[in-house]
């Protein structure tokens, strides 16, 4: 339903050029709830105004739902009043001079909807959002959360075909924005929108969306489902930016191939998993290793030696409640592991553990990302 | 004192804050589609209209310095102008006087005004928001009025507080005070001068992180310790360039220097342009000459604040939510201190409009005594406000002030609008232009004026409203600026876009969001400058002509003849004029208030 094509921004600064948003291409299905991640400053509010029309590109193109909004091929721009969308902004943009209800009724009032269908659609509106009753307050009157679900309401009020979130939930409290997350996925999951949303934080993307686009400096590093990204992360940024990883070094003379490889590392012998046949691995010969910490198995010392089975001793103790984490150190390299807490007995400072990460969960990525601006 | 300059500098230098060629981060001015053409052609046009009303009369003045004949005859370039500056030991002296006026009036200003705003925001010396409205009261009080009662209270011959000591002390047989001296007009202007630096250094004295002087009290040091050593210091920045505002703001002047200081025979740059461009024999091209070294001296000091500020915002300190400055406890000098304060208030701001409103009850002038009480009436007024003349002069005075205050507030919101919201090139050099005009005291604005209009005399506005009406408006620009630029930035650009995105046009944007959020803002702006422009004289007594009289300078007009109870009945109606208008602008302000946040997760 949206086709993004070789989107760019590019800004001249007096310190040189500035890509904003450098050639990124990708697609959003309808009724899917799509993120894009990745940390300050890579493109990810720039490309969602793109796609709204609140910034002009500088070249590619941008389709919804089979029309073109912007193609610089064409030189077409359909302005942001134009192109049916609702957009919900990071400071909210609730108008203080109004009331809940004229925020709301505003896109209506703009399309010259009947007064009485007006009345129905807003009182709709704010029904989903949990604010019924509110209509006569006055905005400035409403705390944080309230608002936030005024500016949602106002942005699906007039039905329409995208809805674009802008890290609307950035400024609210951590409570708060574990309600909102789940509020704002069951009412597009209600009301079946398409929907593209921007933040920062990847647990959040993650735990809503149906489809991650990581971004950094302004290049799609990655694109899939949560679980592939977490899981299946195919570049060593993807890997770290999400979630915690172990980076390993690894060398391996000899091509490496899909499926189980060995490789040298600092800790020794590691057989490692390839993916995908992927060829932007080339012939190289440097590699990373990367694995999650809770996918590490962790025993105290002495246990019988399987495949990918180190010894080590443990540096840190970080306890977090439902889980531990430890540093422990094999050799010249530091891991970090994750284990439940109930392991308590033989996690102390400087006990000798036996960690064995299983081969399938140690996936090799590219020794350094591609490209790195 | 007449508002001069107020706060208008302080945020002038903020447009420096705007974003370059717009990499997005943070708050950042987003780019909005225009066609060249028609960018251009708006900065062009308001480029235009300011250069016309702010510069080219400028430039008319400074020709005018190289020429030896008056504005409007054939004439010869020359040099001889200011050869005769440099060789004329009383224009020099001139110079000087001003030097050392407008550092005198400057330095009492700032001190007492500094101790006041201390002791408001650092301390917990009582009566706090009493003190705090009475420093304000003088910007309802126009600045002759509190001349002249500084000339009834302190005259060697008929000065109400010489008299008294010579009545009641029985050391004094002769007069105590001079206010026909330097230290008289010092004092008369410094005194009046309080509430800009008052207000500037409260504002610093509120965002200092007060951890730096409790370090300095775990420490060991005192009060007057800690406030000497690293309160002070590390204000030096917002002190240097308060201390240079009250400067320019005491240099400007001409009401003191015109009422105390003639009669003492101490020239200053204000009155010597005034006699000679409007006392015969005139000679404008002097004139010219003289105001052009009155704006280097000028331009000299803007040139050392611009500096301060730029150094001043390495040493800001600023406060989080957590860091309220705490106040000291005065403990047993909390009562000194409170009396303090009261006897700078009643010297400064009390005495002055005492006599104001007594005087204005008398027949004629006398210093008080017994029998004085009886001869107190309302017939003062009662003849001001019958006097035709005066009641010409009331409407000329409101009908110039809305106009004025309205073009100036219109145009400069539109530049604001360019400055701050677009990326037009050449915004720059438009918010330049507008904030000039607090570089031009007074007395030079309107000596440009003549100088272009009697050039020009097919512009005919010569002694008409609208050379009033064009003065006023170019004087005042700046402050529509400041206020407009405060408006704009409260307003987040994301307001605008969200208009946008629920699928409103550009006209319906503006007229149902921008408009509506800011012209509260821009009305208060307009009640100020209507202020403003009922107060000020420096243009009137320039530029006006027989049928443009305006109450200013029917206020002068008594002055000069000695009219002191009419002076003051006058005064206290127009005194009465400016509360209103004060009245009408907090209570906008206030409603205003109700529309930002209250609560704000951001």
């Amino acid at each position: 339903m949206i086709t993004i094509e070789n989107l760019s921004k590019h800004f001249r600064t007096p310190e040189g050029d500035l890509h904003a948003v450098d050639d990124i291409s990708f697609e959003v299905a309808r009724g899917q709830f799509f993120s894009l991640v990745g940390p300050s400053g890579c493109g990810k509010s720039t490309t969602l105004r793109m796609i709204a029309g609140l910034e002009r590109p500088t070249r590619g193109s941008i389709e919804i739902s089979d029309r073109v909004v912007y193609s610089s091929s064409d030189r077409t721009f359909v302005p942001a009043n134009k192109r049916s969308i609702g957009m919900v902004f990071q400071s909210y943009a609730v108008w203080p001079h109004m009331t809940v209800f004229s925020n709301v009724a505003y896109p209506l009032k703009v399309q010259r909807v009947a007064k009485a269908t007006i009345r129905k659609k807003v009182h709709a509106a704010l029904e989903l959002v949990g604010l019924a009753g509110l209509e006569d307050r006055p905005s400035s009157r409403l705390s944080g959360g309230q608002q936030q679900r005024v500016a949602l309401a106002r942005a699906i009020v007039h039905e329409p075909q995208l809805l674009l979130l802008d890290e609307p939930l950035s400024n609210l409290d951590a409570q708060l924005r574990k309600q909102m997350r789940a509020e704002i996925k069951g009412l597009q999951e209600r009301i079946g929108v398409t929907t593209i949303f921007v933040t920062h934080d990847q647990e959040e993307a993650l735990s809503m969306s149906d489809e991650v686009a990581i971004l950094d400096a302004g290049k799609i590093r990655q694109v899939g489902r949560p679980e592939e990204i977490y899981h299946a992360p195919t570049t060593q940024f993807t890997a770290a930016f999400v979630g915690n990883i172990n980076l390993v070094d690894g060398r391996k003379d000899s091509p490496v191939t899909a499926g189980v490889n060995e490789l040298m590392t600092p800790m020794g012998p590691l057989k490692a998993t390839l993916a995908t046949d992927d060829d932007s691995f080339g012939n190289g010969q440097q590699f990373t290793v990367g694995i999650r910490p809770e996918l590490i198995e962790i025993r105290a010392s002495g246990a019988p030696s399987t495949e990918n089975t180190f010894d080590g001793s443990v540096t840190r103790l970080m306890f977090l409640g439902d889980s531990i984490e430890c540093h422990v150190t094999v050799g010249a390299q530091e891991l970090l592991v994750k284990t439940s807490s109930a392991a308590t007995e033989m996690l102390r400072v400087g006990a000798e553990v036996s960690v064995t990460l299983p081969a399938r969960y140690a996936r090799i990525l590219p020794a350094e990302d591609p490209a790195e601006a | 004192m007449t508002t001069e300059l107020e706060q208008v500098v302080v945020t002038a230098e903020s447009t420096d804050g705007t974003a370059p060629a717009g990499p997005p981060s943070g708050f950042v001015k987003r780019l909005r589609p225009r066609l060249p053409r028609r960018q251009t052609l708006w900065v062009l046009l308001l480029l235009a209209i300011l250069t016309w009303v702010i510069l080219v009369p400028v430039g008319a003045m400074i020709w005018g310095s190289f020429r030896d004949g008056p504005p409007g005859t054939v004439a010869n370039y020359t040099l001889e102008k200011y050869r005769f500056i440099l060789d004329s030991p009383s224009l020099l002296r001139a110079v000087w006087n001003s030097v050392v006026f407008g550092g005198g009036a400057a330095l009492l200003a700032f001190v007492l005004g500094t101790y006041l705003a201390w002791l408001t925001e650092r301390t917990n010396v009582r009566f706090r928001t009493f003190i705090y409205v009475a420093v304000l009261f003088p910007l309802v009080v126009p600045g002759i009025l509190t001349a002249t009662s500084w000339l009834l209270l302190l005259s060697p011959r008929i000065g109400v507080v010489n008299s008294l000591a010579m009545n009641w002390l029985p050391f004094v047989d002769g007069p105590v005070f001079n206010g026909y001296s330097m230290l008289g007009m010092i004092w008369a202007e410094g005194s009046d001068s309080l509430t800009l630096p008052f207000l500037l250094m409260a504002a610093a004295f509120r965002s200092m992180d007060s951890s730096l002087e409790e370090a300095s009290r775990i420490s060991g040091a005192g009060v007057l310790n800690t406030t000497r050593r690293i309160t002070l210091p590390v204000m030096l920045p917002a002190v240097l360039s308060t201390f240079i505002l009250c400067f320019i703001k005491a240099i400007e002047s001409f009401e003191v220097p015109a009422v105390l200081g003639i009669a003492a025979r101490i020239p200053v740059f204000a009155t010597q342009i005034w006699r000679g461009s409007q006392m015969f024999p005139s000679d404008r091209n002097l004139a010219a000459a003289f105001a052009v070294v009155y704006l280097i001296v000028v331009l000299i000091a803007l040139a050392i604040y611009y500096r301060a500020t730029r150094v001043g915002d390495r040493f800001a300190t600023i406060t989080g939510k957590g860091f309220r400055p705490t106040r000291i406890d005065l403990g047993r000098l909390r009562s000194v201190n409170t009396i303090a304060a009261m006897l700078i208030l009643f010297l400064a701001v009390a005495l002055p409009f005492l006599v104001m409103v007594y005087t204005s009850f008398l027949p004629f002038y006398e210093v008080p005594s017994a029998e004085v009480w009886g001869k107190m009436s309302f017939k003062q007024y009662a003849e001001v406000l019958g006097h035709p003349r005066i009641q010409s002069a009331a409407v000329t005075t409101i009908v110039i002030g809305v106009t004025a205050s309205l073009l100036a507030v219109l145009l400069s919101s539109v530049v604001a609008w360019v400055t701050v919201r677009t990326q037009y090139r050449g915004r720059r050099l438009l918010d330049a232009i507008a904030f000039a005009p607090i570089a031009l005291p007074g007395i030079v604005m309107a000596l440009a004026m003549l100088w272009l209009y009697l050039t020009l005399p097919n512009f005919g506005i010569y002694a008409t409203i609208w050379i009033l009406i064009l003065a006023f408006v170019a004087k005042f620009i700046p402050y529509g600026m400041r206020a407009s630029h405060a408006s704009l930035l409260q307003l987040n650009r994301e307001l605008e876009e969200a208009s946008q995105a629920s699928g409103a046009s550009w006209l319906r944007t503006m007229t149902q969001i921008v408009v509506p959020l800011i012209v509260p803002g821009l009305f208060v702006a307009f009640i100020y400058v209507l202020s403003l422009s009922v107060k000020i004289l420096s243009l009137p007594i320039m530029l006006s002509g027989p049928k443009t009289h305006v109450l200013s300078l029917q206020i002068w007009e008594y002055y000069d003849g000695g009219f002191y109870p009419a002076l003051n009945a006058l005064g206290m109606l127009m005194f009465l004029l400016l509360l209103v208008l004060t009245g009408i602008a907090k209570l906008v302000a206030n409603k205003v208030g109700g529309h930002t946040f209250k609560e704000q997760a951001l």
